[in-house]
């Protein structure tokens, strides 16, 4: 069988670092945020045409941004939320940008990560969730302003920890989801927003970077949680045991920080993770024989299955920040790295997976 | 004593003697861990460098351990000059194709998008309930007692709800303990409510594993979703879009085995765009539930849209030979080894097809088991008509079914199956293998076969013998057309038989044993 092959399509070099990028769905174009060195925002829309990107909006705000998402927009519309490094959260029509469709301080410290569900993917209502470093996870709806719709947060502000990563999952109907949120210190916390309880937490011993289900219509099957120290984790969602948890595997990449890992929409166990030492892994899962195992007690627990590394490539000497598949063309992809270069990559025969 | 390079037995890194960096060694070498090392210390050239060693090295790791970290490359990523000029023409032409229809897309659905948005609003859930809160540290401390570990924090800490814990002056007269008994009275409340909140909190905490734990694995499994897609309104773009991801979405859920959970993305996904494909990956999933007439009406739909098909023919025939319709399934292998004469998996099933005829001893290739609607003369045959009770026009297989699970019993167990949804018409020993993806092994043939020898024999080769004597011989039971049940003239309908036991005494003609007259 032949291994896929990541081919570096266009290579941009920008004039502020990057720190997010993101696809619109349904479109050729795609979003990338950063901050330009003087302190704004920068907020750009490119569109892939003829072997190039061209440029379609660029504009600059107040503050710069740290993490962008398009999960709220609802189908045919093109809302991009946008976390800031002043804690505001934004939801940006970024075919009028002057003025933001949304708008709304979420945190009194800047919005580390950002996640959303409900609009093109996942049953429900539109919903985005940004964590912050003061070490609050809130859950806003942009057809409510001001308050949020959920908030999860520590009473003792000075011992909370910052929130690094967040993501939504189990937005298989209109009343489930879950999200769950990484921490500094590696904890990680799994909320039922359906019960709006805790539902489960555990300890990673690394500062978790990123986190992501494998697909956020669907009861939770799987998720990835990428940490510092050159780790990461795929828990298998699917069986929850009252002590142990959620069976998990465990594997070694990159020699540094991955920063995060995004599944392939097409096929949700084939994912790439990014590093702080400039490369992308591509990676893929596969089940075990039987996922449910039953312990002495008679309780059923989940059984990880293993990972293989399909193809690893070495981008740039700076960490690759961000990455995302498109969902409408197989092997497309974008990433942003700290070195100032917007990359689109097409990754070869996943099709064959 | 400073390591001197020249005279140094082993090496700086991992010390390994230096012998082992040597072919024959390597060659010799099955410790994986060894090995590794070695290559990382050839890698990193501070022995030396040794190209042909590296390469020996590598070989010998991939062949013992090729999932070893140490053979990770860091490599640049291909660019079109790198790659094949055929390859990379035909991948920038599907890139610039896709960009060109999606643009197209977008640029007709900006036209339509207007009206169908305020609808769009109108249709989502309203807002969750403002400002829901919870708390980090007072869950972490439930949890720390639902763990019962000892908490080293008090309880006040972190937590919302204060308890005040000053401590009362000893009342000095009555109307002072009055009203200490009402603060008194407060207090315990204020107790009582943090009591049940931890209580509930505890229990939504322990009940929400258990559930999931203890419940059966198909209630979790499946998603509590309707079978059909809310597709009113929508342009057939987007229908055929919510189509395709569901397609997806059940295309993976039947990769992971979670073939409910694939069969229901599959009803899905047919609601809203009724596609072949999405019919046919239904039939498989039908077929690996075990849920056969569904896996047969599927697969017709396929075939009346796509006559063609090849996989839609042999799910269909692996069906049919499940339900015991042996002639519909060889029409079907027929048609199939027609189109695809390679076809291994066809030509398998067929010749297992033949033996299980063979087997049962009928020449004709089209003969099929008739249920004898039509009784004899004799005692045997009513009470056996009586006991099986038997429907003249009752489906085949079900009264066959029906034997075969009274008579084969133990020998024929019934297929495991997760859920209380399977048909009846599984009565077929298991089958280990998927007979779709392999040939099935000459160990499965002989199984099935043994177990179609173990049926007890049936009924109707004898009872074909003995017939009624007034009725003409039966030449071909194969022509013989299904008929309506004769009225019985001479004797009473079978229910009158009964109560005329009880009531009147046995007529002259009847051969049946009379009960009793009181």
């Amino acid at each position: 069988m032949e291994k896929p092959q990541i081919i570096a399509h266009v290579q941009k070099s920008l004039n502020y670092t990057l720190y997010d990028c993101k696809w619109l769905p349904g479109t050729a174009r795609f979003a990338v945020v950063g901050s330009h060195p003087r302190g704004t925002g920068a907020l750009q829309m490119y569109e892939i045409a003829q072997g190039d990107v061209t440029i379609k909006l660029d504009t600059e705000k107040a503050k710069s941004f740290k993490c962008c998402t398009f999960g709220a927009s609802l189908p045919g519309r093109s809302h991009l939320a946008t976390g800031d490094f002043n804690g505001q959260l934004h939801v940006w029509d970024v075919d009028k940008p002057e003025v933001p469709a949304y708008s709304v301080k979420a945190h009194q410290e800047i919005v580390n990560t950002i996640d959303a569900v409900g609009g093109t993917v996942g049953e429900g209502a539109p919903e985005i969730a940004t964590g912050s470093r003061d070490g609050s996870v809130r859950v806003w709806d942009p057809r409510q302003p001001n308050d949020p719709v959920a908030c999860m947060e520590s009473d003792d502000k000075a011992t909370a920890r910052d929130c690094w990563a967040v993501a939504f999952g189990d937005a298989f109907n209109s009343t489930e989801r879950c999200l769950v949120s990484g921490y500094d210190n590696g904890d990680l916390k799994l909320f039922d927003l359906r019960a709006m309880a805790l539902r489960w937490e555990t300890n990673l011993k690394n500062g978790i970077c990123g986190l992501e289900f494998d697909r956020r219509d669907i009861p939770a099957n799987k998720l990835v949680a990428s940490t510092l120290e050159g780790k990461f984790h795929v828990f298998d969602m699917r069986t929850q045991h009252p002590n142990k948890g959620f069976a998990s595997l465990t594997e070694r990449a990159h020699k540094s920080t991955v920063w995060c890992a995004r599944h392939l929409p097409q096929n949700r166990d084939v994912f790439m993770t990014c590093g702080g030492s400039g490369g992308l892994c591509l990676w893929q899962y596969s089940y075990p024989t039987a996922r449910v195992a039953k312990d002495s007690d008679g309780l059923d627990y989940g059984v990880a299955g293993t990972v293989a590394l399909l193809q690893n490539v070495t981008l740039s000497t700076q960490p690759v920040a961000s990455f995302d598949w498109s969902p409408d063309k197989l092997g497309l992809g974008i990433c942003a790295s700290f070195d100032q270069c917007l990359r689109v990559l097409i990754v070869t025969k996943l099709n064959r997976l | 004593k400073p390591m001197d390079p020249m005279t140094a037995q082993f090496t700086r890194r991992y010390n390994i003697p230096l012998d082992h960096l040597d072919f024959r060694y390597i060659s010799g070498c099955s410790d994986v861990k060894e090995l590794e090392n070695i290559y990382k210390v050839l890698l990193s050239g501070e022995e030396g460098r040794y190209p042909e060693l590296e390469t020996h090295c590598e070989e010998r790791l991939r062949l013992l351990a090729p999932n070893s970290r140490a053979l990770r490359k860091e490599q640049p990523p291909l660019s079109a000059a790198g790659l094949d000029q055929a390859e990379w023409a035909s991948i920038a032409a599907d890139l610039n194709a896709w960009t060109a229809a999606v643009n197209t897309n977008t640029g007709s659905a900006d036209a339509g998008q207007e009206k169908s948005k305020t609808d769009a609003d109108d249709l989502l859930p309203p807002v969750r309930a403002a400002n829901a809160t919870i708390n980090l540290s007072q869950s972490q401390q439930q949890q720390q007692m639902a763990s019962s570990t000892t908490t080293t924090s008090g309880r006040t800490s972190g937590s919302s709800v204060s308890a005040s814990s000053a401590k009362r002056p000893m009342p000095r007269s009555y109307d002072e303990w009055s009203k200490l008994e009402k603060q008194l009275e407060a207090q315990e409340e204020r107790d009582a409510a943090i009591a049940a909140d931890e209580a509930s909190i505890k229990q939504a905490n322990a009940s929400k594993p258990s559930p999931a734990a203890t419940a059966s694995p198909a209630s979790r499994k499946v998603p509590n979703l309707p079978n059909r897609l809310r597709v009113d309104g929508l342009s057939n773009e987007e229908r055929a879009r919510l189509a395709e991801q569901e397609k997806a979405k059940g295309n993976e859920a039947f990769r992971s085995g979670d073939y409910e959970e694939a069969a229901l993305y599959y009803s899905r996904s047919v609601s809203a765009s009724p596609l072949p494909a999405a019919y046919n990956n239904r039939a498989f999933a039908y077929l690996k539930l075990q849920k056969y007439t569904a896996c047969v009406k599927d697969c017709g739909r396929v075939l009346k849209a796509e006559p063609d098909n090849v996989k839609a023919l042999l799910r269909r025939a692996t069906a049919y030979q499940k339900i015991h319709r042996i002639v519909d399934a060889r029409a079907d292998l027929e048609r199939l080894l027609r189109l695809d004469p390679g076809s291994a998996a066809g030509s398998a099933l067929l010749s297992e097809l033949d033996a299980e005829l063979a087997k049962r001893g009928k020449t004709s290739a089209s003969a099929k088991r008739m249920v004898i609607e039509e009784v004899g003369s004799s005692e045997e045959d009513d009470e056996d008509d009586n006991n099986a009770g038997l429907e003249a026009n009752g489906p085949v297989s079900n009264a066959l079914n029906g034997r075969h699970q009274a008579a084969a019993g133990g020998s024929c167990s019934t297929v495991q199956s997760s859920n209380s949804q399977v048909e009846t018409e599984q009565a077929s020993p298991p089958v280990m293998k998927d007979p779709l993806s392999t040939c099935i092994p000459p160990a499965t043939v002989a199984l099935l076969s043994n177990l179609s020898s173990k049926r007890k024999p049936q009924k109707q080769p004898t009872r074909l013998i003995k017939k009624n004597p007034r009725r003409s011989p039966v030449k071909n039971p194969a022509t013989r057309k299904r008929q309506l049940p004769r009225m019985k003239r001479r004797r009473p309908s079978l229910r009158q038989t009964n109560l005329t036991r009880l009531k009147r005494p046995a007529t002259s003609y009847s051969k049946r044993a009379t009960m009793p007259v009181p």
